[in-house]
């Protein structure tokens, strides 16, 4: 199992901090960081990226409904359905993916992003413990689990 | 991508080609076209000056025939004038004198017309006059040269000056006969040569003309021949730009090359301001551009391998190896503006033009993957070393100790995976903080742990955690960023003791409840000779069971070992004096360690572990509390020095140096501390300065086992 570096981790977290904070001019704030596994309940609305090539495995961006509700309004958008929220999370996993393609080369493959609704514990698809950082923006929790490993 | 080091010329792209086309071939064309033209210019021109000529002949033609017709006006009269100053009996002299001069160029004027002759001009001076050659003035000239034969020869005497009246009077009547007829005829014979010069000047404006004309398209075709040509080259010069352009921009190497002056050329790759973090233009100064990514040093060192290389005597084969920049550190930014470190390498080939060197080119790669994979290499090969070393060592260890260390080891980093969770709901820095304290001993009684039994592997990085802790909670404000490699150091730990649960422990060598509680506390105090050793101290240890002690339930307690580990090398790092210290105080070199097991009336069990060390030393915490700056001068001063000793369980509280592995964390009794009130016993310590110190633990009548502890 190759681990992940620091600075691999940040970068993803970076990703949704420049995300948000570009889209809201408030950076959400890290609240901890440790080895998730099923117990660890996800939010309501999740994209997940999929992973090939220097890296393999899956990352997943969960947000709940309030969350992707104030940041569609505060996106000037309208249209507050269950599609919509989901279009955003999986944006949000897309960005993700955009960063890490920038930094990691172009050989990396990386897959269109899935949506998910329903609150589920995490499952772990590459490491016996994937890496989970929470954080908060806005008042709300939201998670990136990063599944991931090098090749 | 590799230069020849030998002599090297860039390749032009006829080089790779066909033969060279010669000079004749490529330009056949343009130098066909361009003869064209000066020969029909040439030509032009010939003609042009053959015609002017000819129109100049005819000019002197026309001039002399009108001239002609002033003559024979000119004839009449002076003969007229003659006559009539004979009749009058004057003199005749001027008029005969001016009669034979108009008669003389007359009459040679006519001849030159016929045979063409030299005669006098306008002017008086000679010109030639060519003989009239068109028919229509031949006619003429020959029908004036028939009338002015006879009318010739009847003004014969009158110019010899003895004309008699009735010669006189044939030659007046020949004037007054022919006079007209002359003057047309000299009429006719200018028209006749006007007519010539027309056509002549006509002819020749054609001429011109048409020359004009081939010229003007011969040039219009050299121009369209001239134009394609330098179409296709520049167009061929644009591929091979383009080409260039492409290999430049998509090529993974920093290429470019370097002038003596130390700038860059114009052709420089994309991947260069990638790797330098910024742009680079041509002109720029490498110096300066390596500047800010580089120390002074190494930035010197790279002038001067620089000059070196561009030194003709110098073999560059030999200073190859001496390049300064074959694997530098820099520090840049990256695609999202972060700053990042990473590794280049930088080769430098020069590039000759008649021995001389002219440029070096410089390629630059990205190699942080080989070197992470480097020094990954290293560190794996050390730490497959060092967990080989583990391994033999637990193999070799008390399989019993090991088994209960494995299980309690695998909780409490889950316990620890728990808190580093539970952080998400809480609010503030100070609640963080506590979490962390908590985090921090559950790691540190586990490298206690691992040190007892020499699994060196799991100590260290244990004790790395423990510094990445200490460093988050000396932050004055806790950013949550740096939580994001905790898990990291974490499952590391927890992947180290996944393999050794897969170690097959024989679980029968040592479930003797007797023997275990042995094995456990000696195994415990197995550590103070290593602390000791670690630390330049010598220690003996000695276990003491009195009676009923070895039966009680707390004695066979694995945890009870944790906290003797925890107070033993407490006591050896801070109670234990150096061998040297030890002579001077009039003590045996060696220290004691006397551990003792007691069971009271009570049914509780007390432990001791007694040290002949130095023995707490309330100035030496009074001061280490005014360094800490937990409480102000004025308010220590009104401490009592039980009070002050009373300080050293609090967290972060400890005299030895930081960073030791044994020692300066300021936890080990603050662990103790907080097990023991765990298990639901008391701690009490007794000092005597200069003789030792003894901590004592009192543990209730039965064995509380609940392993499972919840983060609070």
């Amino acid at each position: 199992m190759a681990t992940l570096t620091e600075d691999d981790l940040q970068l993803f977290v970076d990703a949704v901090k420049h995300y948000l904070k570009a889209t809201s001019k408030q950076e959400p704030e890290i609240t901890s960081a440790f080895l998730g596994d099923s117990s660890v309940i996800a939010h309501e609305f999740n994209g997940i990226v999929s992973f090939m090539g220097g890296y393999s495995g899956q990352i997943l961006v969960s947000m709940p409904e309030g969350m992707l509700r104030e940041l569609l309004v505060l996106q000037h958008e309208h249209d507050l359905s269950e599609t919509n929220l989901l279009d955003a999370v999986g944006e949000v996993a897309n960005t993700l993916a955009g960063n890490a393609r920038k930094v990691f080369g172009p050989d990396l493959e990386i897959s269109v992003p899935t949506r998910l609704r329903g609150a589920q514990g995490i499952t772990a698809r590459v490491r016996p413990r994937p890496y989970v950082i929470t954080f908060r923006w806005h008042r709300h929790p939201a998670l990136v689990c990063v599944d991931l490993e090098r090749r | 991508m590799t230069v020849p080091a030998h002599p090297s010329h860039v390749a032009s792209p006829a080089a790779s080609g066909p033969a060279p086309h010669s000079f004749w071939q490529r330009y056949r064309v343009i130098i066909v076209a361009v003869t064209l033209f000066i020969v029909i210019d040439l030509g032009v021109l010939m003609l042009n000056f053959y015609t002017s000529f000819k129109i100049a002949e005819d000019a002197v033609s026309v001039n002399l025939s009108g001239r002609q017709r002033m003559l024979s006006q000119r004839m009449t009269k002076a003969l007229l004038t003659l006559e009539l100053e004979r009749r009058d009996g004057r003199d005749t002299g001027p008029a005969r004198e001016e009669l034979r001069s108009v008669v003389d160029l007359f009459d040679r004027t006519l001849h030159g017309f016929n045979t063409g002759a030299t005669v006098p001009g306008g002017d008086g001076n000679p010109v030639y006059l060519t003989a009239v050659a068109d028919d229509g003035g031949r006619k003429v000239v020959a029908d004036a040269l028939a009338r002015w034969a006879p009318y010739r020869l009847a003004l014969a005497p009158v110019l010899e000056g003895r004309a008699s009246p009735s010669q006189l009077g044939i030659a007046v009547a020949y004037a007054r006969n022919e006079n007209l007829r002359m003057l047309e005829l000299m009429n006719d014979l200018t028209s006749v040569l006007e007519v010539n010069a027309t056509r002549r000047a006509d002819f020749l404006r054609m001429v011109q003309s048409v020359g004009i004309l081939l010229a003007l398209l011969n040039f219009i075709y050299i121009l369209y021949k001239f134009l394609s040509s330098l179409r296709r080259a520049d167009q061929a010069t644009e591929a091979v730009n383009e080409e260039n352009r492409e290999i430049l921009d998509s090529v993974r190497e920093g290429l470019f090359l370097l002038h003596p002056d130390f700038t860059l050329g114009t052709q420089i790759s994309r991947s260069v301001g990638t790797l330098l973090g910024r742009a680079p233009r041509p002109g720029d100064r490498l110096p300066d551009l390596l500047g800010p990514l580089l120390f002074e040093k190494d930035l010197k060192d790279a002038r001067d391998y620089m000059e070196l290389l561009f030194s003709p005597h110098v073999l560059e084969n030999l200073v190859h190896s001496i390049n300064p920049l074959s694997c530098v550190e820099v520090k840049t930014l990256n695609a999202l503006g972060k700053e990042e470190r990473k590794f280049l390498s930088f080769s430098f080939n020069r590039v000759l033009d008649d021995g001389r060197v002219r440029h070096l080119l410089v390629t630059m790669q990205d190699i942080t993957a080989r070197v992470a994979l480097e020094q990954q290499i290293d560190a794996e090969r050390g730490r497959a070393r060092q967990e080989f070393s583990s391994l033999v060592q637990a193999l070799g260890a008390d399989t019993g100790a090991l088994r209960h260390f494995v299980a309690r080891a695998e909780t409490q980093l889950l316990q620890v995976n728990s808190l580093l969770r539970s952080l998400s709901e809480q609010a503030g820095t100070a609640e963080v903080r506590k979490t962390l304290e908590k985090v921090f001993r559950l790691v540190h009684t586990f490298k206690g742990e691992a040190a007892a039994l020499h699994l060196d592997l799991l100590a260290d990085m244990a004790h790395n955690f423990e510094d990445e802790l200490q460093q988050l909670h000396n932050k004055d404000r806790l950013n949550g960023d740096s939580l994001i490699q905790l898990p990291l150091q974490l499952e590391g730990l927890l992947e180290k003791i996944a393999v050794f649960k897969q170690i097959p422990l024989n679980p029968g060598t040592s479930d003797d409840p007797a023997q275990t509680a042995d094995h456990a506390l000696a195994r415990a105090l197995q550590l103070a000779s290593r602390a000791a050793a670690d630390l330049g101290k010598q220690v003996h240890t000695r276990l003491v069971f009195e009676d009923g002690a070895l039966e009680h339930p707390w004695a066979q307690d694995p945890e009870l070992g944790s906290l003797v580990i925890q107070l033993a090398r407490n006591a050896i790092a801070h109670g234990i004096e150096t061998p040297a210290e030890r002579s001077a105080a009039g003590k045996p070199e060696a220290g004691l360690l006397t551990l003792t097991l007691a069971r009271r009336a009570s049914g509780e069990l007390e432990i001791h572990l007694r040290d002949d060390g130095r023995g707490l030393q309330p100035a030496a915490v009074r001061q280490r509390l005014l360094d800490l700056g937990w409480y102000p001068p004025a308010e220590l001063d009104r401490l009592s020095d039980l009070q002050i000793l009373g300080q050293i369980t609090k967290p972060g509280f400890s005299t030895a140096e930081p960073g030791g592995i044994h020692a300066g964390r300021g936890v080990g009794l603050d662990a103790v501390l907080q097990e023991v009130v765990r298990l639901g016993g008391r701690l009490w310590a007794r000092s005597s300065p200069g003789r030792g110190s003894t901590f004592g633990i009192v543990l209730p009548g039965e064995s509380r086992r609940e392993p499972a502890r919840t983060p609070a």
